[in-house]
């Protein structure tokens, strides 16, 4: 079984009343993105930070890749989990390269491939090496740190991401920018990532599957538009406001509605499968009897969407 | 001819046993402050018991906490060592734990989550961290130091303090005295630059 697997994990603090996360079980796909989604105090950073064993569940067992992560050693298992959280935590006695070159040194790696891996990362995350390899910490902007804290969780070319609130301390602007990011390195990379967020635009935003808790219990496990068209409850339709139909086709996606291409005559335009729907349905009303047709990153059809899709669905 | 200038390898001597008994100090009493207050950073409550107990001995005299000592160590350089090393622990000890406090837990944090070991964390996180608060408390210590030691003259230890009790005890030599002084004031001042200069050198941008 490959992912992150949740077998009815629950966690009960010392001196707590209610446990902090209650029984709950579902599975993160590889190359996933899953989000936590719930109010505070729900128990998705306690999730979270069970995966990485900072916490230790009370009952259940988590499955990496197959394996109980008990079973490993703790240093090793969290070695092999890129760790992103709100605060940032890049060590400010280190320069930017030094911060990013830590795991790959504890993981032994050799120098030339070090440096190498720091500036493909610097790269990789819009900040040129050249300029910014040397910079300390105190001197980049918020957005810029959670770059490189972002591109030092991904130094160690880890299979799983953990990203703990991590925009949730950075100015809207900023933050849309890295969402955005995160969206692109997401189709590059193709890592399994589990994401807290209270943000429910960033979670339909960027999640595959988003699970939402409450009080400490998983409510609803499911894709943004499943949640959105068939909410478990009012609890959750009131929390991802499921009633707001133009607004869902700000966040959803075109691969969210999209049928198998059915090879319409009349192909309006191509668009990608991260394309939101707001611009599927504004092509779409320029000419109803048309279709939209859906490509994948190398370009080949996927799908199609109608404008009767959209309307009914 | 003023006395500093007729016996020059007198005074030399003199300020290379100073010297070695106020480094031999230093780097004992550092090498117990750092794990101590390592420890003590992890168990608040029995920091507060070790930190009241330094106190305590920070507040008896020198001299009475050197002769105290003697009957376990003898009448030379040791008990003068041993007290000087417990009279800097409680600046030590409390620079230590400002350094190690003053880090943010979302940085151990940070790198607990990575996969740092506890002994990481420890060699390149925090004391690289703390290191400048820790080289202030160096500081402070070596000047304390470097003056208690010249009371180890009395206690067979040498060291700059000779010049001070021959002066007192030879009628009109406050020749020795002065000079004693300002070589111990010296002494002080470039110990003091020379760990400023090293606190600098260690800081980082916050």
């Amino acid at each position: 079984m490959q992912g992150i697997v949740f077998d009815k994990v629950s966690k009960q603090y010392k001196n707590a009343a209610a446990p902090a996360v209650n029984q709950v079980s579902f599975t993160v796909d590889p190359g996933s993105l899953v989000v936590l989604l719930g109010p505070s105090g729900c128990g998705k950073t306690t999730l979270l930070k069970m995966v990485n064993r900072l916490f230790e569940p009370s009952e259940g067992t988590i499955y990496l890749d197959g394996v109980n992560i008990r079973d490993m050693e703790v240093t090793a298992l969290r070695r092999q989990i890129g760790y992103v959280i709100q605060q940032v935590g890049l060590f400010p006695h280190m320069t930017v390269a030094e911060n990013i070159a830590l795991i790959p040194s504890l993981l032994k790696w050799e120098k030339p491939r070090i440096q190498s891996r720091v500036d493909e990362l610097l790269t990789l995350i819009h900040l040129d090496p050249l300029e910014y390899r040397d910079r300390y910490p105190a001197q980049l902007s918020g957005g810029q740190q959670q770059r490189v804290g972002l591109a030092r969780a991904l130094a160690g070319d880890p299979n799983v991401l953990l990203m703990d609130e991590p925009f949730g301390a950075i100015d809207a602007i900023t933050r849309a920018s890295l969402q955005q990011e995160v969206m692109q390195l997401q189709n590059q990379l193709q890592k399994t990532v589990l994401f807290v967020t209270h943000d429910v635009e960033e979670a339909l935003l960027l999640a595959d599957k988003i699970a939402i808790l409450k009080e400490g219990a998983l409510v609803q496990y499911d894709t943004p538009w499943n949640l959105l068209t068939n909410p478990a409850d009012e609890f959750v339709r009131e929390l991802i406001n499921a009633d707001d139909r133009i607004r869902q086709l700000t966040v959803l996606k075109a691969k969210d509605v999209m049928i198998k291409p059915s090879h319409h005559e009349q192909v309006l335009k191509k668009v990608q499968q991260r394309t939101d729907l707001r611009q599927v349905l504004s092509l779409l009303l320029s000419s109803p009897n048309a279709v939209v047709a859906v490509t994948d990153s190398s370009g080949k059809v996927v799908g199609e969407i109608s404008l009767q899709q959209l309307v009914l669905e | 001819m003023p006395y500093f200038l007729r016996y020059p390898d007198i005074i030399f001597k003199l300020t290379l046993q100073h010297l070695y008994l106020v480094l031999i100090a230093l780097s004992i009493a550092l090498i117990i402050a750092l794990p101590l207050a390592w420890f003590l950073n992890r168990h608040k409550r029995l920091s507060n018991i070790v930190m009241g107990f330094f106190g305590i001995v920070y507040t008896i005299p020198s001299i009475a906490l050197m002769i105290i000592l003697i009957p376990f160590l003898g009448l030379n350089e040791k008990s003068v060592i041993v007290a000087l090393v417990l009279y800097s622990q409680v600046i030590l000890l409390r620079n230590i734990l400002t350094g190690l406090d003053g880090i943010p837990k979302t940085t151990i944090e940070a790198a607990n989550g990575m996969g740092l070991s506890t002994w990481q964390i420890a060699w390149k996180i925090q004391l690289p961290l703390a290191l400048p608060v820790i080289l202030a408390g160096v500081r402070i210590s070596a000047v304390v130091v470097v003056a208690i030691a010249t009371i180890g003259a009395k206690f067979g230890a040498g060291g700059l303090g000779t010049l001070l009790f021959d002066g007192i005890a030879q009628a009109g030599r406050t020749d020795k005295i002065w000079t004693g002084a300002i070589i111990v004031g010296l002494v002080a001042f470039s110990l003091s630059r020379l760990a400023l200069y090293l606190e600098k050198r260690f800081s980082y941008p916050v």
